[in-house]
Parts: C-alpha cells; sequence; structure tokens
C-alpha cells in the first residue's frame, strides 16, 4: 500500500443517506463531511476500476446490521481536503485495501462546518449506477 | 415632549390593554409561522431524521444516533423562528446532530446544527464571504442568524 496520498489522488466519501445530497441539482451536502469524531472514512480511487469502487460501497452499505441503500458518491480531490487545513493518510481495513481518514479536524464544531462546507463545494456527485436517487 | 416612563390611572389600563393585545397578536402570528413550517412538512421532517438515525452507525460506518433530546432542541429552535422565513431542508450529521440548512447555489448556503450538547453551530458560505459561530439552542435563533440566513435566501 502506497504511504503516501498525492494531491491530484481522487477520494470517495460514500452517500448512503438521502438526505446528504440534494436532488434538485446533485449536489452534496456538508452534512456528509461531519466526522463522527476525529477522522473521516473515504475511499483512494487509486489503481480501482470503476466497478471495484461501486463493490466497496455497496459492501459497506450492505453489511450494515440495517442494511442501507447506497444513493452514490462523493468524490474529491484531495488537494481540496487540504486546502482545508486537513490531512487524508492510508488507513486500509478488511475488505477495503485503499480505505483513508481525513484528519487534524480543528476541535470547534463551526470551524468543522466551514471545512466540510468548503469541501462539499467541490465534490462531484456521481449516482450508484445499480441505486435509486 | 418626553413620555412618561410610568403611565397610572385610566391611561395606563388602555396602555396595559393595548400592550396585552399587541403581544397575544404576535403569539398568533408566531403560531402561524410554526404552522407555517408543519405545512410545509420541515417538523415532519425532523420526525423522519428521528426514525432514521436513530441507531448507531445509521451511514453504514460509526455515526451517533439522533437522540430525542436533540430532536426537541431542533423543534424548539424552530419555533423561536421570526415571522416569515423560509423553511430548512432538515438533515443529520454522524456526530449525532441534526441540521437546518438553506441553500441556493454551493457558494450561498448555511447550514445549523442542533449537536446533543444543547449547542447550535452554524457555517454559511455567501459569495466570498465566510461566517461561523455557535450559540446555546434553548436561547432560539438570534438577530445575527435570521440575518446570515435572509442573505442566503434573499436577492436570488
Amino acid at each position: 500500500m502506497n504511504g503516501f496520498i498525492a494531491p491530484n489522488e481522487l477520494l470517495a466519501r460514500y452517500i448512503p443517506f438521502s438526505r446528504w445530497f440534494r436532488k434538485q441539482d446533485l449536489t452534496v451536502k456538508q452534512d456528509a463531511f461531519i466526522p463522527q469524531d476525529s477522522e473521516l472514512s473515504v475511499t483512494r480511487h487509486l489503481r480501482l476500476t470503476e466497478e471495484d469502487i461501486w463493490k466497496i460501497g455497496r459492501k459497506i452499505a450492505e453489511g450494515m446490521s440495517t442494511p442501507r441503500n447506497l444513493y452514490g458518491r462523493a468524490d474529491v480531490k484531495t488537494s481540496h481536503v487540504i486546502a482545508q487545513r486537513l490531512n487524508v493518510v492510508p488507513q486500509p481495513v478488511d475488505g477495503n485495501p485503499n480505505h483513508a481518514n481525513i484528519i487534524n479536524w480543528p476541535p470547534d464544531k463551526d470551524a468543522r462546518k466551514m471545512c466540510a462546507l468548503g469541501i462539499a463545494k467541490v465534490t462531484h456527485f456521481v449516482a450508484n449506477p445499480e441505486g435509486k436517487v | 415632549m418626553m413620555m412618561p416612563s410610568v403611565v397610572s390611572g385610566y391611561v395606563g389600563e388602555i396602555a396595559d390593554f393595548v400592550a396585552q393585545k399587541m403581544k397575544n397578536s404576535r403569539e398568533l402570528l408566531q403560531e402561524s409561522n410554526v404552522l407555517s413550517f408543519v405545512a410545509k412538512g420541515t417538523f415532519q421532517q425532523l420526525d423522519e431524521i428521528f426514525r432514521d438515525c436513530s441507531l448507531d452507525g445509521w451511514d453504514s460506518d460509526k455515526a451517533k444516533p439522533i437522540s430525542g433530546e436533540v430532536l426537541l432542541c431542533a423543534r424548539g429552535f424552530l419555533n423561536s423562528f421570526p415571522l416569515g422565513m423560509e423553511a430548512p431542508e432538515v438533515g443529520a450529521e454522524p456526530d449525532g446532530a441534526i441540521t437546518l440548512e438553506w441553500y441556493r447555489s454551493p457558494n450561498k448556503v448555511i447550514s445549523i446544527s442542533i449537536n446533543p450538547d444543547g449547542w447550535m453551530y452554524y457555517a454559511a458560505l455567501i459569495g466570498t464571504s465566510k461566517r461561523h459561530g455557535a450559540d446555546f439552542s434553548l436561547m432560539g435563533v438570534s438577530d445575527d442568524l435570521v440575518e446570515i440566513i435572509s442573505q442566503v435566501t434573499k436577492g436570488d
């Protein structure tokens, strides 16, 4: 596994919750980029095919105790995350060797929201070809 | 001419009567604003969020559940809005917060989080201007926040 994430690498944040994107213009809400605690899970596109990326997302959404529909994913360049003074580190997990975490979140929630708004603004929503939007 | 600070006698009774009538009218209008949020489905969206996000890991990851306390805070916060406010979109964040969002474009948006600790946090993008801050949600919406929401929703 590559320990360095290049600024031009694409990251995917899976969207298993219908209220994390806006149906009217298919943009992503900042809600999707607020960490539960100190890190936010993403998947690196690195060396994955489109089918591989969806396969990982579907596995995550369907593997929960209450399975979720995978609506899509939010793609964002690593450089846009770094522009918010955050960092991205590889964190391979079982079933997803491309798993990474966005870290270095500011402690104050309003500052976190500002970072999340900045990221959400430049993401590209990709609808799940096998899902419903 | 200087007005007396305390009005007594018959004039005072009239002043009290007028003040009471104004208060009642204000409460009725406030109630109609709350009813407007009901009509627009805002409170129904809150209930749906509570139903969909009340278990750990509702985001297919490590999300904290939305608690009944947060739901009540969000309802109370919405009830404090002044007349004529546009209804927000309701959402949820993985840290257990309910969100209220007013959106026009990726560069004209405000998001408010009602958090489990009783605090309310907001962040807004209005063109090149960025605003963010915090307040206690039980205190209701502040004039400053109403102004920021208006900047987002008006002048399309």
